[in-house]
């Protein structure tokens, strides 16, 4: 999970920039959390809405400043992401898939326990050399039935982000964060405002715009109580 | 330190009346092989003092020359050059070296004794010229009341690296240092004792550097001293001939008899070379010290070859003052011209040493004979119009072929088709048939020559060709005549893939549409022949690919999800993506654009490629394009453009010619004035930033 979020840094700075200039895109994390602690994770980018955009920004190498990544290097960070993963300790069945028709990623993987993302996701950052890996962590107390996601806005992300000209910050205005964490127990509360548990009250759906999570206007932390 | 002299020179962009310029065109030696004319008073003209002091002082060119001289120039008029007159840059060369020559007429030659040239050494006056030369000898300079001549160049490293020229001149080649390959050791100490040997008097003699000069000098006056010389170096002919190899090579012993300045620049202590090199390589080792004794020998050569080719070059015996080329100009509007003695030599000469390729594919380049002879590039300001024009003459050969290509009517019909709005076209109108029936005869022309052995072998395959080849019934199906438009921008409907959740939110992915704005294009061409279209096309019905609509076919959504559209009549063929135009054309209710400009560019040329400028923002706006920052301010100033464009208009005169230009904004009196203030408020941009 704090996996994702590492990966939503990288998207964001790195093999998204791309993202940066194109009108819309959805980032998707999905977390399926059994009562044990192990589960599974999934993070989707979806940038098929700006197809047209992305296809022409990838024919550029640099823009405004900006490396755009290459088809091959995309490919090739993938493949690197996808190694850590595979080395981390708890981590199994890792997939990943790349569209570049509808210019898709999906990165999906096991995990035995919530520790284990916790370490991939600082794994990735050290790699990644992002400060995202030290403000997201999740935390699952199976004793008391209480999943945490703990959150704290990066002022680095921000920064980065005024750096880019204001016509171009503009163009996040349709960009979305989705997570989705479901799980095998029913939830009794969770206490993020913004965050909706489902009609089968078993998962708890938080979409906020991409915008809000950079300027620090949106909060990700989350506690989710279970039935015991 | 040369290019700073050129950049210097350059300043001479400044003006002249054709009788005028025809008096500093008599200095140019016959065998330039090229020109450039700086038309100073058409530029001045269509500018100011004001403007282009302030341009230059932006650009630094001012500081630059007062550093490099140790003065205080602050505008033009403080050069001494004479506005009215023209300018000249030229360049000759031979086998061993390649000579910059640069003319510069003067109003007043005293800002040039007391400003310019003061770090250079003098040297005693030649034919009421006084002269000086730069401290490494490599550039001379000469002025008397009307005019600056300043001789510069560099040695040809082709030619030095020829085997018996190297072995004469003691030009290390790689072939003999295979040694260090084996061995660092050894190379070592072989690249050590040439270099300290060949260089251990000529460190002696930089002293002497005074003395070096004022013997140079003379030896152009003194038969005796000449005769030195004749026996030290190739050639001592002051009517400016190639250098005779033949006779008797100095050795890098003699310099101090010769009439080199010594090139104290450019020794160097190879020992002290490896000391601070931190590179460890010992075969880069080897090569740079090889590069460094090499580059010595050729520079002393080359200063020597200078000192004795100076008065040849600065009062030619022939010269090119009767060349049309600086005589039929327009003196109002080209503000410079480039002129090329044979472009086929330029091209043999741009090409590296060909040894290589002869050996490799035997074939040989300095072969090339693409019949192109002279040709002429100007700068023409019309108004708010910046054009670059270029000619270039053919040989009768190549005349004809070419003559046969672009013998053909653009088919008018295809007038009645013209788009009234769009962003921009390309037109073509070539002879197909011809075309095809010249592959032969421009082969054979063209590669022949080059590949030596194997040119029976083309000769036969491209008459093989001709024979294969039905040119005619291939050029009913197309006949050579293009037109292609892209219009405005159009809305489509664009596939993108979302999400929809369920009630424990598992997603599902959902096909959506979104509009999109895609630029549209209309390509139409002559076919008399339509048979293999229309079969083509029934061969795509029958395998779902097209559909067939009453004549107008639908080529079904491919990778780009676009459909586009295939239509016949009148022998023209239409291929587009906008499906109303295409069915506009079909029930005869295309408005076509009334236009006569286009009409007459289309008409006139054999390709036109033409851009509106104008509309480009509102649709790199639409299609989303980003803009790069520094595109940013020229973009938002694009609606005041006009057209960019660029033209061939085929075989006129036995020469073809074309031309490229852009329409400036009308804002300021011309185009120059434009780009001046365009250039000076940008350095004032970027100084504010910087602040």
């Amino acid at each position: 999970m704090k996996k994702l979020k590492t990966y939503l840094s990288q998207c964001l700075l790195a093999l998204c920039c791309c993202v940066l200039f194109s009108s819309c895109f959805d980032l998707v994390e999905e977390i399926d959390l059994k009562s044990n602690g192990s589960g599974s994770i999934k993070a989707t980018l979806n940038m098929s809405k700006s197809r047209t955009k992305v296809a022409s920004l990838m024919k550029l190498k640099e823009i405004n400043g900006i490396r755009i990544p290459s088809q091959s290097s995309i490919t090739t960070e993938m493949q690197t992401i996808v190694k850590l993963l595979r080395a981390t300790p708890g981590i199994t069945n890792v997939q990943q898939h790349l569209d570049f028709n509808n210019y898709i990623v999906t990165i999906s993987c096991s995990f035995n326990t919530v520790s284990a993302l916790n370490s991939f996701s600082k794994t990735l950052a050290t790699h990644f050399k992002s400060p995202m890996g030290n403000t997201n962590s999740y935390q699952y107390d199976s004793k008391s039935r209480v999943f945490t996601r703990n959150y704290t806005h990066s002022a680095a992300l921000t920064k980065e982000f005024t750096r880019i000209p204001a016509n171009d910050q503009q163009m996040f205005d349709g960009a979305f964060y989705t997570q989705i964490t479901r799980f095998d127990l029913p939830v009794i509360a969770q206490k993020n405002k913004v965050a909706k548990i489902s009609n089968t009250g078993k998962a708890v759906l938080l979409k906020v715009r991409a915008t809000d999570i950079i300027n620090g206007k949106a909060n990700l932390a989350n506690s989710i109580s279970l039935k015991k | 330190m040369k290019l700073k002299y050129i950049l210097l020179s350059s300043l001479g962009f400044c003006a002249s009346s054709l009788a005028m310029g025809q008096e500093l065109s008599r200095n140019i030696p016959a065998q330039a092989e090229w020109v450039t004319l700086i038309n100073n008073k058409a530029i001045v003209q269509h500018s100011s003092y004001e403007l282009l002091n302030d341009a230059l002082t932006k650009l630094g060119a001012f500081k630059e020359i007062n550093s490099m001289h140790d003065v205080q120039v602050n505008n033009l008029n403080d050069l001494g050059i004479n506005f009215d007159k023209q300018s000249f840059i030229y360049g000759t060369s031979n086998d061993s070296l390649n000579y910059v020559g640069v003319l510069l007429p003067l109003n007043d030659h005293t800002k040039i004794e007391g400003k310019l040239f003061s770090t250079f050494k003098s040297l005693p006056d030649s034919k009421n010229y006084k002269r000086r030369v730069s401290a490494d000898g490599a550039t001379q300079v000469a002025w008397n009341n009307e005019l600056l001549f300043v001789l510069t160049g560099s040695p040809s490293t082709f030619y030095f690296d020829q085997e018996a020229v190297a072995a004469r001149y003691g030009i290390q080649v790689e072939e003999l240092d295979e040694a260090a390959y084996d061995g660092w050791g050894e190379a070592e100490a072989a690249v050590a004792v040439d270099s300290t040997t060949a260089y251990s008097d000529y460190e002696n003699n930089s002293e002497d550097l005074e003395a070096a000069i004022a013997a140079g000098t003379a030896a152009e006056e003194d038969v005796q001293v000449v005769e030195v010389v004749e026996a030290a170096v190739d050639s001592t002919s002051l009517d400016w001939t190639a250098h005779d190899f033949e006779l008797e090579p100095p050795t890098i012993m003699d310099f101090d008899n010769t009439v080199a300045i010594a090139d104290t620049a450019s020794i160097v202590d190879v020992d002290d070379y490896y000391a601070n090199d931190a590179y460890t390589d010992s075969i880069y080792q080897v090569q740079q010290a090889r590069a460094v004794h090499n580059d010595s020998i050729r520079n002393s050569l080359f200063v020597q070859w200078l000192a004795l080719d100076f008065e040849a070059q600065l009062q030619p015996i022939k010269n090119l003052a009767g060349n049309k080329a600086f005589q039929k100009i327009d003196n109002k509007n080209t503000l410079a011209r480039f002129w090329v003695k044979d472009v086929d030599l330029l091209y043999q000469k741009a090409l590296p040493y060909s040894g290589a390729y002869q050996l490799g594919f035997g074939i040989d380049m300095q072969k090339i004979n693409y019949g192109y002879q002279d040709g002429i590039i100007d700068l023409i300001q019309d108004g708010n119009t910046l054009k670059m024009t270029a000619s270039v003459g053919l040989d009768k050969d190549v005349q004809k072929i070419f003559k046969n290509i672009y013998q053909s009517k653009f088919n008018k019909k295809m007038m009645n088709y013209i788009p009234e709005n769009h962003l921009g076209y390309l037109s073509l109108n070539i002879n197909s048939e011809a075309y095809l029936k010249e592959i032969p005869a421009l082969i054979e022309r063209y590669y022949a020559p080059l590949t030596a052995e194997y040119a029976d072998m083309l000769s036969i395959a491209s008459t093989a060709l001709e024979i294969g080849l039905d040119e005619k019934a291939i050029g009913k199906v197309m006949k050579g005549d293009h037109l292609l438009f892209i219009n405005e921008v159009q809305k489509v409907n664009r596939e993108y893939i979302d999400y929809v959740y369920d009630d424990e939110y598992n997603y599902e992915e959902v096909t959506k549409t979104k509009e999109e704005y895609i630029p549209n294009f209309l390509w139409m061409f002559t076919s008399e022949d339509q048979r293999l279209f229309e079969k083509a096309l029934k061969y795509a019905e029958k395998h779902e690919v097209a559909v067939n609509n009453n004549g107008l076919y639908t080529i079904k959504e491919n990778e780009t999800g676009i459909p586009f559209y295939v239509l016949m009549k009148d022998n023209i063929v239409f291929i587009g993506n906008n499906e109303d135009q295409l069915a506009q054309i079909k029930n005869n209710s295309f408005k076509g654009s009334k236009d006569a400009k286009i009409k007459k560019a289309i008409t006139a040329n054999t390709m036109n490629l033409v851009a509106h400028a104008n509309a480009a923002p509102d649709m790199l706006n639409k299609l989303g394009i980003p803009i790069l920052e520094m595109w940013e301010d020229t973009v938002a100033e694009l609606p005041t453009y006009g057209d960019v464009y660029m033209n061939a208009s085929g075989l006129k005169n036995q020469r073809i010619s074309g031309e490229i230009a852009v329409e400036f904004p009308k804002k300021d009196n011309n185009a120059l004035q434009f780009l001046l203030n365009k250039f000076i408020n940008q350095v004032n941009k970027s100084t504010n930033l910087g602040e």
